[in-house]
């Protein structure tokens, strides 16, 4: 039952009862002033018969009623004598037949001269007056089913207490719906400003994580046909040393600044909550692979101008994770969870943007226990796959990709996903590295001697360009292996370069200086800017297979492609082409003039020996079917 | 011309023309049973009341109280 009922139906209640209540006295006082007034109408009567008794016997005799005696009442004289005993004389009116001497004093021991009796169960009336000069009693009855003098006062009074009633009870009703409204309204109101501050974020006025909980439910409650849907998590950089510096009042300025900029900049199938602190969701919609990639963009656009904060500018960047609906997690909790996975990743790689992988968990057992075997497995159990690069105007391959993998034991080829990262955030990743390019130099130095002409690419994570002895001990390598720096190339993501784009500029300029060669990988993924681009030490762009592999269906990937390699050729760089799966892809990427190509329809990764005989039976034209053969 | 808003719907229309009626004829036109003038002209006058609201399709109660007899949408202003 509502609140509101509640309250009509207590207020209702207690006016009934409080009604009742004074009805009753009422009523009863009511009906003891009618008696009062009756018995003093039939004292008048009985006086007045007392005395016309009186003259009509003048002598002492006894009085006797006698048949001139004209009343409707019923009357007795009585002879009260010595210790109050009664003669009945005479009685006239059937029902006092009945009552006996004793009964009669009964009802005259109190000592009045009236009062209300029960006779044979009826309400009696009775008044008793000396008749004048003797020593008799006159005795009236009156019994309740004759008329009465009294009973116009009583009607009245009781039909003015019904109205009288009735119009209370109604105003009562009244006040109830009108009170019970006001009542109501108001809790309403609190309810919803309660709602409202537990849904929504005081500071900036987006949606907390209560709501985001809720919207996260929602769409997963739903599911139709299993739409995905992803959680973008963003955390801002070094906030922490933000706030100290400039104060907790403009650390929360600064956090409704960017509130501000994001709910601008944000599409109309993403939302964005503040989850807390620093930290910010995206609720993305959008099922489209590109629409993320095209979100994490706008916000680095967003970002990319300063916050004013108390005449300081302050450059502000973020980290992002996100998980994808259903793919990593069937939960809101879990969603959520992966996303921050993902985020803190981010921030450790130094790089803006992540997608959750299974691998960036940290709190596997298996991943705990390689983590501690990996430095042991250094020497002797990393080995590297090389995979062909073909060169489209040459017609032939003349160089490779270096891919590091971990023959374990126990748990057989360990691709590098699963522990790459966890050499990066072990500090590993140095020596990894560096043993990488040892076990590389050494195979170009034997090819060399077998007289073979192989460019070895080996990829290079954002800790290595952040290393500053990195140079160095490229050098005394090559100095070890006697190799031509010409046979060396870095390969460096587009991401990686954006963690601390002066420090890697610097690593890359002393790298060029030693004549090595500098590629750009997964270009078209970093988000980096055109006029850093101009600024780098690079020969090589190597366009991201996301674009390559699915262009034959897709044209704006294919725009992307197209205006990739022009770029390339307009800044003097070589353009290769990874990810080619199929013989169309590998013709119209022909047709545009791209450099080199590179993908399982040429060749998969293969070690070492391999490499050598597909040199020789396999490079030109690129069959895919000796792949097959020896897979 | 005022507007007002309606909220009494048929039955309550009926149901109040009945009742203000009687309330009249036992108020103004036949007070016997009530035996008293003020009581009579409290009950008359709450009749004629509750004819203007049925004239009006509004009851000024119904209004404070923020309840309506007549179906959400069918309401209007007069």
């Amino acid at each position: 039952m509502n609140v509101r009922r509640r309250l009509i139906i207590g207020f209702v209640s207690v006016a009934v009862f409080v009604l009742l209540m004074y009805g009753i006295v009422a009523h009863r006082t009511a009906v003891d002033v009618g008696n009062t007034e009756q018995l003093h109408l039939l004292y008048d009567v009985a006086e007045g018969e007392a005395a016309a008794l009186n003259i009509k016997s003048a002598n002492d005799s006894p009085i006797l009623l006698n048949s001139d005696f004209e009343t409707e009442l019923e009357s007795m004289v009585v002879t009260i004598k010595q210790g109050r005993t009664v003669e009945i004389n005479r009685v006239q009116g059937d029902n006092l037949t009945k009552l006996s001497p004793f009964e009669i004093t009964a009802i005259l021991a109190e000592g009045k001269d009236r009062g209300i009796t029960t006779l044979n169960g009826e309400k009696s009336l009775w008044v008793m007056t000396r008749i004048p000069y003797s020593e008799q009693f006159l005795l009236l009855f009156y019994h309740e089913q004759h008329t009465r003098p009294g009973s116009a006062f009583e009607s009245k009074f009781e039909a003015r207490l019904i109205i009288t009633a009735f119009i209370i009870i109604w105003i009562a009703i009244w006040v109830a719906l009108v009170l019970s409204k006001r009542i109501v309204d108001r809790l309403d109101e609190q309810n919803e400003a309660l709602i409202y501050q537990a849904t929504y974020d005081e500071l900036t006025n987006l949606p907390s994580r209560t709501s985001l909980f809720k919207a996260l439910k929602e769409h997963i409650d739903v599911d139709n046909n299993g739409k995905s849907f992803s959680v973008l998590v963003l955390d801002v950089d070094r906030f922490k040393e933000v706030n100290d510096t400039i104060g907790h009042n403009n650390g929360d300025q600064l956090l409704k600044q960017l509130a501000d900029r994001f709910k601008s900049s944000l599409t109309a199938l993403s939302k964005i909550y503040r989850l807390g602190g620093d930290e910010f969701a995206i609720l993305v919609l959008d099922q489209r692979r590109s629409a993320i990639t095209r979100l994490v963009r706008e916000i680095s656009q967003t970002l990319s101008k300063p916050f004013t904060l108390e005449g300081i500018d302050l450059p502000i960047d973020v980290s992002i994770g996100s998980a994808t609906y259903p793919k990593d997690a069937d939960d809101a909790n879990t969603l959520i969870k992966l996303a921050e996975v993902a985020m803190y990743q981010a921030k450790a790689q130094h790089s803006m943007f992540l997608t959750y992988d299974v691998k960036y968990d940290p709190y596997s057992v298996k991943r705990l226990t390689l983590m501690s075997e990996l430095r042991n497995a250094m020497n002797d159990q990393i080995v590297l796959f090389y995979q062909p690069k073909a060169d489209l105007a040459q017609q032939k391959t003349t160089s490779v990709e270096a891919l590091v993998r971990w023959m374990h034991p126990e748990h057989g080829l360990i691709p590098p996903d699963e522990f790459i990262s966890m050499a990066e955030n072990s500090g590993m990743m140095n020596e990894l590295t560096l043993r990488i390019i040892e076990i590389a130099m050494a195979q170009l130095q034997e090819w060399i001697e077998q007289g073979l002409s192989i460019q070895v690419a080996i990829n290079l994570s954002v800790v290595n360009l952040l290393d500053e002895s990195l140079p160095q001990q490229v050098q005394s390598l090559l100095d070890t292996y006697q190799v031509d720096a010409k046979y060396i190339k870095f390969e460096i993501t587009e991401s990686s370069l954006m963690s601390n784009p002066e420090l890697a500029l610097s690593t890359l300029q002393a790298l060029d200086k030693m004549q090595v060669t500098l590629s750009i990988d997964d270009y078209g993924t970093g988000f980096s800017s055109l006029s850093y681009l101009k600024q780098l030490p690079v020969s090589e762009l190597k366009i991201d297979r996301i674009f390559v592999s699915g262009m034959m269906n897709d044209e704006d990937d294919k725009v992307i492609v197209k205006s990739t390699i022009e770029l390339a050729h307009n800044m003097s760089c070589s353009v290769v082409a990874e990810g080619i799966e199929d013989q169309s892809t590998y013709n119209y990427l022909v047709k545009l003039g791209c450099d080199t190509a590179q993908g399982y329809y040429l060749s998969r990764p293969l070690p070492a020996d391999q490499l050598v005989q597909w040199f020789d039976c396999c490079q030109w034209p690129p069959m895919k079917a000796y792949t097959q053969l020896h897979a | 011309m005022v507007s007002i808003e309606r909220n009494l719907n048929g039955i309550d229309r009926s149901i109040r023309s009945i009742i203000a009626l009687g309330c009249i004829y036992t108020g103004f036109i036949d007070p016997s049973y009530i035996e008293d003038l003020f009581l009579a002209g409290a009950i008359g006058g709450f009749g004629i009341i509750n004819l203007i609201a049925v004239a009006l399709g509004s009851c000024p109660f119904y209004i404070i109280a923020g309840i309506s007899t007549l179906k959400p949408g069918v309401a209007q202003e007069q």
